[in-house]
């Protein structure tokens, strides 16, 4: 019940804002006012819930031959949970936006976006059918758009949210045959009956049973699983959540979204839409599981990726993007945790780690933007001791980065030791990507640590001559993040809920976790207090850094370029090759008719005449030489 | 076969010859009158349309056809007598000899589609010729002139063509008749049989310039540019219809024979693809209302002359079907330029639709009917009755004639789009001159577009009578 109510609440709230955006103040009252109820149904919908499987009806099922798509939504206490951190971090954007964007021209338009965008994450949580899930994944594709370049009179937004747009769309091809390989093969887009025809066929033939079909239908229902089929399309689908999550190949979008307003990024990078594939891939688990090349796949581009964006978020010279690329590595941790989790274990620790961050990185986010508003600017320069002035800040600052690294008892701790956990079950379990993806995270709790740090030292660090300017606070920044960062201090008390059923705290883990925290934590702190940690450590590969190692000119080079390429060879086909023959055809008809009128320009009697009797003497010649 | 039918059929050019003798008696009697020879010429027109329509149709498997075009020799001299101007009127001899011109053109047309043997086509063709060369002639013009003299040559060797084609039909098949007995009588005999179709080749090189079929065609664009349109519709209809049916008799007898005859397909195949495609071609040139109605003319007679190369009676039912289509729309495009008082430029007809919603639209659906577009369904319908009975004959060459005909259907489309598009273009702002109405123009043209609604609206009246 609450699941409808949840989606239903921010897509009205979109279409009311829509129809008010002349007016500044109702645009303002029905965004706060219905993510304010929003947050209320999503905490409801989360203590409600019971534990099993709740299916919820929405617009009554469609049966096309050969395919129905059922059109429900599911509901357990995991997925309630989820549901209510993106309620939780909308409503915090919302109410922080109506103050970032106060002077904004276009402030209804951005707030009805960001009300269409939560209701998509939302059913996309809570979508019992994958025909759902698509709608959910495109919506928020093309939101994110329209935020990203919600300042489209800059240049850099407009290419930063084109870039996004078609990197994702580019992913988004596997992930639509995925889901329609799967559906087809399971002939239903229902959710349960997709997992029950691609995992085990006896549990599908029941299930097809139970519901009353008889015996030759459920087992021809059942008959689609093909280890290599299925690996395929998981595959397929693992691709669209590489180019969503901006993994390795697909990363370089997401930092160039920071041109973006800092509440979009906050909602983007924090709750939806680069989480939204751990979503879908937390709930196909066990199709996954079974899928050993996907899973292969998935973990190594994760590995590869948690590594690489936290080498690139230590020598950002901008701390916006820091955040940015630190969104990558830390998504990657998650979907690493699920390629690398046996189906026995579940998908819980992936999942506390997206609500995890959703807290810790929403927080960083409103933070930096606050900062921000005061410096005048993102950068580390603009920013350098900017916290200083607050004590607000200071504190929010710090126990968000704090869980960002992943300090025990913290939000960020917690998941972190979880996932590290559901890593090792990984790399002892046959098959899978564990041990690569264990190894990597560890390395990542070292490098999180290190800039985490680093960008600690920044914000707080005293600049000579610099008078610290009290930043601006009003109440509902200021509850805001009292708010989140209470949050992160608590949220770990979240993970002993039964909803993510998880295991107990492992000492081992958490002492291994902070040895290596402590060991990033020092490499940073040894390059000095005084100033940024990278221009010691890193000086020279700073500049590489900021421009994501060139990738962007890779995607030029090696896509964009060929696929131009490719539509002028096609138009020069079309205009020159295939339209010369219709040319020469009303080439060949004008002259023809200019040669036949002048011919019979004259216009004589005798010219009448000698083509009478010459046409007389072909046909008659004609008739004499068939004669035979 | 019986006799009574057979006489009966030329009941209706019996009616228009001793109606056109009446006109000029009177005319001798009182010569005074004014005015009533129109009105006495469409009374015996229709009195002939009343004797069309009494042909006891019994015993007699192609009555149907030969009263089709007998009503539509006559349907088309009521609209000559409708659309003449004043000038025709006025020439030498008055309106009696125009009158009695039309009325004994129409005696001759009714008469061969009538005929069923060589000697009664040969003088029946020759009937139905004559007088148009004098109606062309009367107009007293230079150019008139020229091209009556075009004609004339042109139709006089066409008939030399024909006698001898005729003394050939004889000698092949020792009888005079256009019959299937008489083609019977001869198979087996292969030497007689490619006497025959030789004959059969000839006769249609003779016919040929009637239906302005090329080459056959060159004195077709001078004529119509330079007669009077009235003059113009009886080309378009009664002289068509006396060339269609003259074209039927002459293949008549090998439409029954299960002897494949390549030489003749072949041959009126070539006749017909050149004929519309060149026609085309050349009509994309024109400038000038009647130059592009005279070629248009020409290419769609290919499309006239395209169903017969099936050499079956169906054929013969789709060419005459098809026939009634054109002349119906051109008719209803004479009109229109009736109205505007005879040829000029096409640029003249800017924007017409606008100024004149009427006149403009008749002449709009007319030309789309020609291209065989939508809305103008029926043009569509008739071209697909033509080239239905093509899909019964299994010549080796079929396919090439479907190729062509697609290209004389895309030209086609050219042709009467290029007038389409200056009928709906927006008007130049120079008021337009207000043309005193005439009725007769105005009449034609409402009629004919009503047809051609209605068959565009319910095609299966058209579809319903060719099988």
């Amino acid at each position: 019940m609450i699941a409808r109510i949840v989606i239903l609440l921010p897509l009205l709230a979109a279409v009311l804002g829509l129809a008010v955006r002349r007016n500044d103040i109702a645009a303002r009252v029905v965004a706060i006012g219905s993510s304010a109820m929003l947050l209320v149904a999503g905490l409801v919908g989360m203590l409600a819930a019971d534990p099993g499987v709740e299916v919820i009806p929405t617009v009554g099922s469609l049966s096309l031959p050969r395919i129905d798509l059922p059109l429900v939504l599911l509901s357990t206490q995991t997925l309630a949970t989820v549901a209510a951190i993106v309620t939780l971090v909308a409503c915090a954007v919302q109410v922080y936006a109506a103050w970032y964007l106060e002077t904004d021209d276009r402030y209804p338009v951005f707030a009805a976006t960001v009300s269409l965008f939560s209701a998509a994450m939302l059913l996309l949580v809570h979508s019992g059918d994958l025909a759902l899930t698509v709608i959910g994944w495109e919506v928020m594709g093309w939101c994110s758009y329209l935020l990203i370049g919600h300042w489209s009179r800059t240049q850099s937004a407009r290419r930063a949210a084109m870039k996004a747009l078609l990197v994702t769309r580019v992913a988004d091809i596997g992930f639509v045959l995925g889901i329609i390989g799967l559906a087809v093969g399971a002939q239903s887009t229902g959710l349960q009956s997709v997992l029950g025809a691609w995992t085990d066929q006896q549990v599908c033939i029941d299930a097809r049973l139970a519901d009353g079909a008889s015996l030759a239908a459920a087992t021809q229902a059942c008959a689609a699983p093909s280890p290599a089929i299925r690996s395929l399309l998981i595959g397929l689908i693992v691709i669209g959540v590489m180019g969503k999550s901006a993994l390795i190949p697909f990363q370089d979008w997401l930092p160039d979204a920071m041109a973006g307003p800092t509440p979009a990024s906050a909602l983007i990078h924090a709750a939806t839409m680069v989480a939204a594939g751990t979503v879908v891939l937390a709930v196909l688990l066990p199709v996954l599981a079974e899928a050993e090349p996907a899973r292969w796949l998935l973990g190594l581009s994760a590995a590869a990726t948690m590594v690489f964006a936290a080498l690139m978020a230590f020598a950002q010279s901008d701390l916006k993007r820091l955040l940015a690329w630190s969104t990558v590595s830390q998504v990657a941790v998650m979907l690493g945790a699920l390629a690398s989790v046996p189906a026995t274990v579940g998908p819980g620790a992936g999942l506390f780690h997206l609500v995890s961050h959703a807290i810790f990185k929403a927080l960083l986010f409103l933070v930096i933007g606050w900062l921000a508003v005061t410096a005048g600017g993102t950068a580390v320069e603009e920013l350098r001791g900017s916290a200083r002035a607050s004590l607000l800040g200071q504190i929010a600052l710090g126990v968000g980065l704090a869980s960002l690294a992943g300090v025990p008892v913290l939000v960020g701790g917690v998941s972190k030791e979880q996932v590290l956990d559901a890593d090792y079950a990984g790399a002892v379990a046959p098959g899978g990507p564990g041990l690569v993806v264990l190894i990597a995270t560890l390395l990542s709790v070292v490098l999180t640590a290190a800039y985490a740090t680093r960008a600690l030292i920044i914000a707080t660090t005293h600049v000579p001559g610099r008078a610290a300017h009290r930043p601006a606070l009003t109440w509902s920044v200021a509850g805001v993040l009292t708010v989140l960062t209470v949050g992160a201090l608590t949220g770990g008390l979240l993970s002993r809920s039964a909803a993510f059923a998880l295991p107990s705290a492992s000492w081992v883990w958490l002492i291994i976790s902070a040895l290596l925290l402590s060991v990033g934590v020092a490499i940073a702190w040894r390059a000095g207090t005084r100033g940024d940690p990278a221009q010691v450590l890193a000086r020279r590969f700073i500049p590489y850094a900021d421009a994501g190692l060139g990738v962007d000119r890779l995607y030029v080079s090696l896509v964009a370029r060929p696929v131009l390429l490719a539509g002028r060879v096609a138009r020069f086909l079309d205009t020159e090759v295939i339209d010369g023959y219709v040319r020469a055809t009303a080439v060949t008809a004008r002259f023809t008719g200019m040669a036949a009128a002048r011919a019979h320009r004259g216009e004589r009697p005798s010219t009448s005449v000698v083509l009478v009797v010459l046409g007389a003497l072909a046909l008659a010649l004609w008739g004499v030489l068939s004669w035979s | 076969m019986t006799m009574t039918a057979e006489l009966a059929a030329f009941g209706p050019a019996a009616v228009a010859g001793l109606g056109a003798v009446l006109v000029l008696l009177i005319d001798a009697i009182a010569p005074r009158g004014r005015g009533w020879q129109r009105w006495l010429g469409i009374a015996v027109l229709i009195g002939a349309l009343v004797s069309v329509v009494w042909i006891p149709a019994a015993g007699w498997p192609t009555a149907t056809l030969t009263q089709v075009l007998q009503s539509l020799a006559v349907v088309g001299a009521v609209v000559a007598v409708a659309l003449m101007g004043r000038e025709q009127y006025a020439a030498p001899g008055g309106p009696s000899v125009a009158v009695a011109l039309v009325l004994a053109t129409t005696a001759g047309a009714a008469s061969v589609a009538a005929s069923v043997d060589v000697v009664t086509l040969v003088v029946s063709l020759e009937l139905a010729t004559v007088p148009v060369v004098a109606l062309v002639a009367l107009r007293g013009t230079r150019g008139a002139g020229h091209a009556a003299l075009s004609l004339l040559v042109t139709s006089l060797t066409s008939f030399a063509l024909i006698v001898v084609g005729a003394a050939l039909w004889v000698s092949a098949t020792g009888t005079v008749a256009l019959t299937a007995q008489a083609w019977q009588g001869i198979v087996g005999e292969d030497t007689r049989v490619a006497l025959g179709v030789l004959a059969m080749l000839i006769l249609l090189s003779g016919i040929g310039f009637k239906l302005s079929l090329m080459p056959f065609h060159a004195w077709t664009p001078q004529n119509y540019r330079e007669a009077d349109v009235g003059v113009v519709a009886v080309l378009v209809t009664t002289s068509k219809a006396a060339a269609l049916a003259a074209v039927i008799a002459v293949l008549r007898p090998s439409m029954s024979s299960v002897l494949a005859l390549p030489a003749l397909t072949v041959g009126l195949a070539a006749v017909a693809l050149t004929t519309m495609i060149l026609g085309a071609s050349v009509a994309l040139r024109q400038d000038r209302a009647l130059g592009l109605v005279a070629w248009s003319t020409i290419a769609q007679a290919g499309w006239v002359l395209l169903p017969l190369v099936a050499l079956a009676e169906q054929g013969a039912q789709a060419a005459v079907a098809y026939l009634c289509v054109y002349a119906a729309a051109t008719v209803a495009l004479l009109a229109g330029v009736a109205e505007r008082r005879g040829d000029g430029e096409l640029s003249a007809y800017r924007g017409l639709i606008r100024r004149d919603p009427l006149t403009g639209g008749a002449m709009a659906f007319a030309l789309l009917v020609l291209a065989g577009l939508p809305p103008g369904v029926v043009g569509l319908i008739a071209k697909i009755i033509a080239l239905r009975p093509l899909t019964t004959t299994a010549h080796q060459a079929l396919p090439i004639v479907a190729v062509l005909a697609v290209m004389a259907v895309a030209l086609g489309i050219a042709v009467y789009l290029r007038w389409l598009v200056i009928l709906v273009a927006r008007p130049e702002d120079t008021p337009g001159s207000a043309a005193p109405r005439a009725w007769g123009p105005r009449i034609v043209l409402v009629a004919a577009s009503v047809t051609l609604v209605v068959l565009s609206v319910a095609p299966q009246l058209l579809l319903g009578w060719v099988r």
